[in-house]
């Protein structure tokens, strides 16, 4: 694995396939990012969550496992990864384990940080470059 | 309509998340197609009904409907057509795929997303929807020829059962076995009376199937109920027949016939069998039956000049019965390959006792043969029955009479090279008809004719002995004597003379035949008793009965008889 959190290959290929909405591609994925980190940190933070409901763990791994598609096409491999993780505890592929559930959530938010920083370059530059 | 193959589609993608939804729009829009976009399976059902897109990328997990339900209510709306449905998946357990293609997915594509396989996955989705929609459009061209065939067949049928229903087939004593599509299998069966009250029967079998085998039916059944209206006999109907087919039909083509007629006055029955099976004579005394064997060419094969309608004549009276069958029947196969063959059928024949049932024995033997039951034979049974006088209904004519001859005379001489080809008889009688106060009596008439003039063939000109006729031996003899004298004729005449004269408000009409035979001895072959009159003088009697007067010359060459009628009303 790179240790890069975006793949810049996979950036490439994004700014040839959407051209001019390449831009438009980058702030729409990182408001969509900020929306579902938002709701999976609601949804631990809720009283009413429990590893024991199977609808709380359904819903997070709806969550995780969406996550997974966008960032995986935006090539956040790592984010991606942890997302993947998530999914697998949320639909119960592995032992649940909250502890773990709730790390995994403070590393994708960590993880988000640093992918946001390199796309707020690529935005710069894009503007800078018109 | 040709199916449309267009280079570019309208691809509806079905995405909650708006990243990969607009990701995806652009690889597919460069890729040249038109792209619907849908945030949920509610919305991409909604989508998918008003603007029919030909391809759809679905996601698997979405909100208010996923992406499973959405494909199911898409390949309903769809029916026929193939509209291919590739899931937009990161799954990855076996279970989950299975799930996507239960619900009529028909391919997958993984995120994140490769451009090439993409491309590669819509253009391998949009050949299997051309081939479907190519195949769809050819069975509804095959269903609608097969509709139009249908229809044509009906049209057909409808037209021929105009044709063959003018006959006489519901006539008691005829039994047959057709299927209603008969035609379409070439089978025919035709039966009609003559003037003289013979009843002319043919089945026939055209080679093909279809309407290729239907329409050679109609010229054949033309001229068959034509010729034997105006009181030709077999022999001018077979010629005809066969020139008419031999004249239209393409060389492969051509009808195996029998031909009946069935002369129930003087109990006799013609016959000629041209590459029909073998027919039967079942005798009602007990003997055992006659074969009627195929001696003669299909008719439409041979030219006018090489066409051989020579026709045998059997004895045919009380209790005795004519079967005939197409090929259908002897040509059946069992399980094993085997023909029904001529051997089963007189079995069945032989042990038949209920001739009322002797059809349905038969079909009853081929099902016990083959196992089911065939729709495609005809088979026709033809019984004697006593001979109504009064012959066929009279035709109906529609001219007032106002120009009715009434005072005339003719004379015609028929001299040696034509008596052995031609039959005066249908043109004399139109010619008589003339008469309006001859009408009704157009039966006895034609009788009458037909008897003076075979008698003045057969006895004074051909100098036949009707003494041979006595017993079944002798009258094969008989004919086949009649048929060499005739060949070889070389000197005779026969003069026959109308005269005509009004007499009151009616009129009278004396018909003279005389003949270069030697003349016979007429109060000796009148004053037999009936039982020794069996098979013979029974045509003299005929005369007797249905004419006026008659009287012969006393050196025998010439009969004289009159018909007078009263004024009509």
């Amino acid at each position: 694995m790179s240790n890069n959190p975006v793949d810049y290959n996979v950036l490439s290929t994004l700014r040839e396939v959407m051209e001019t909405e390449y831009p438009l591609l980058v702030e729409v994925f990182m408001d969509d990012s900020v929306t579902r980190i938002n709701e999976m940190v609601q949804l631990l933070d809720n009283p009413s969550f429990s590893t024991s409901s199977a609808a709380s763990l359904e819903n997070l791994g709806l969550m995780a496992h969406s996550f997974k598609g966008s960032t995986g096409n935006m090539g956040a491999t790592h984010l991606s990864e942890l997302c993947l993780q998530l999914e697998e505890q949320g639909r119960g592929i592995v032992a649940t384990d909250e502890a773990r559930i709730r790390l995994l959530v403070s590393q994708i938010e960590a993880e988000f940080t640093a992918v946001r920083d390199i796309f707020e370059r690529e935005l710069q530059l894009c503007h800078a470059g018109h | 309509m040709l199916p449309s193959t267009p280079d570019r589609l309208t691809v509806l993608i079905a995405d909650d998340n708006v990243s990969d939804r607009m990701l995806l729009s652009a690889i597919v829009s460069r890729q040249g197609h038109d792209v619907l976009t849908a945030s949920n399976g509610a919305e991409a059902v909604s989508l998918f009904e008003r603007r029919r897109p030909q391809l759809v990328l679905m996601d698997a997990m979405m909100p208010v409907m996923d992406g499973f339900e959405a494909a199911r209510q898409i390949k309903a709306l769809a029916g026929d057509a193939l509209v291919p449905i590739i899931f937009l998946t990161s799954l990855t357990e076996g279970e989950d795929l299975a799930r996507c293609l239960d619900a009529g997915g028909d391919d997958f594509v993984a995120k994140p997303y490769n451009q090439l396989v993409l491309a590669a996955k819509i253009n391998a989705m949009n050949r299997l929807r051309v081939l479907q929609e190519t195949v769809l459009h050819q069975r509804d061209l095959i269903t609608r020829h097969h509709k139009y065939l249908l229809n044509e067949q009906r049209v057909a049928k409808a037209l021929f059962d105009q044709i063959a229903h003018s006959g006489c087939l519901s006539s008691t004593n005829i039994r047959y076995l057709q299927s209603p599509y008969a035609l379409f299998n070439g089978d025919l069966l035709l039966a009609a009376w003559s003037p003289s009250g013979n009843m002319h029967l043919l089945l026939g079998d055209f080679t093909g199937h279809g309407l290729p085998a239907a329409v050679g039916a109609m010229p054949l059944a033309e001229v068959f109920y034509g010729m034997t209206a105006k009181g030709y006999g077999l022999r001018e109907t077979l010629r005809e027949m066969n020139a008419k087919l031999k004249r239209i039909l393409p060389v492969d083509m051509f009808c195996c016939a029998a031909l009946l007629s069935l002369n129930f006055k003087q109990q006799l029955v013609e016959v000629w069998n041209g590459g029909l099976p073998d027919g039967y004579l079942l005798h009602g005394d007990g003997r055992p039956h006659t074969p009627l064997i195929s001696s003669n060419v299909p008719l439409g094969v041979l030219s006018a000049g090489s066409f051989d309608d020579n026709t045998q004549v059997y004895p045919f009276g009380p209790g005795d019965r004519v079967f005939l069958l197409s090929d259908g029947v002897v040509d059946s196969t069992g399980q094993d390959g085997e023909l029904f063959g001529a051997r089963r059928l007189q079995n069945v024949l032989v042990s038949n006792r209920n001739p009322a049932l002797l059809i349905e024995e038969v079909q009853w033997a081929l099902a016990r043969f083959n196992g089911q039951a065939r729709d495609d034979v005809s088979m026709v049974e033809v019984a004697f029955t006593e001979p109504d006088l009064l012959g066929p209904p009279s035709v109906i004519y529609t001219d007032s009479g106002d120009c009715s001859p009434l005072d005339w005379s003719a004379s015609f001489e028929y001299r040696a090279v034509t008596l052995k080809r031609f039959n005066p008889l249908p043109y004399l009688l139109q010619l008589l008809q003339e008469v309006h106060g001859l009408r009704s009596q157009s039966g006895e008439l034609y009788i009458v004719l037909s008897e003076l003039y075979s008698n003045a063939l057969e006895h004074g000109v051909l100098g036949l002995d009707s003494a041979l006729k006595r017993d079944a031996e002798g009258f094969g003899l008989y004919y086949q004597q009649r048929g060499e004298r005739l060949d070889t004729l070389e000197d005779g005449f026969i003069r026959i003379d109308f005269n005509i004269v009004p007499a009151g408000d009616g009129g009278r009409l004396t018909v003279r035949v005389q003949d270069s035979g030697a003349g016979f001895d007429s109060d000796r072959v009148l004053a037999m008793p009936p039982a020794t009159n069996q098979l013979s003088g029974r045509g003299l009697s005929l005369v007797r009965q249905l004419s006026d007067r008659c009287q012969w010359s006393d050196d025998g060459r010439t009969a004289s008889v009159e018909f007078a009628w009263e004024g009509l009303a």
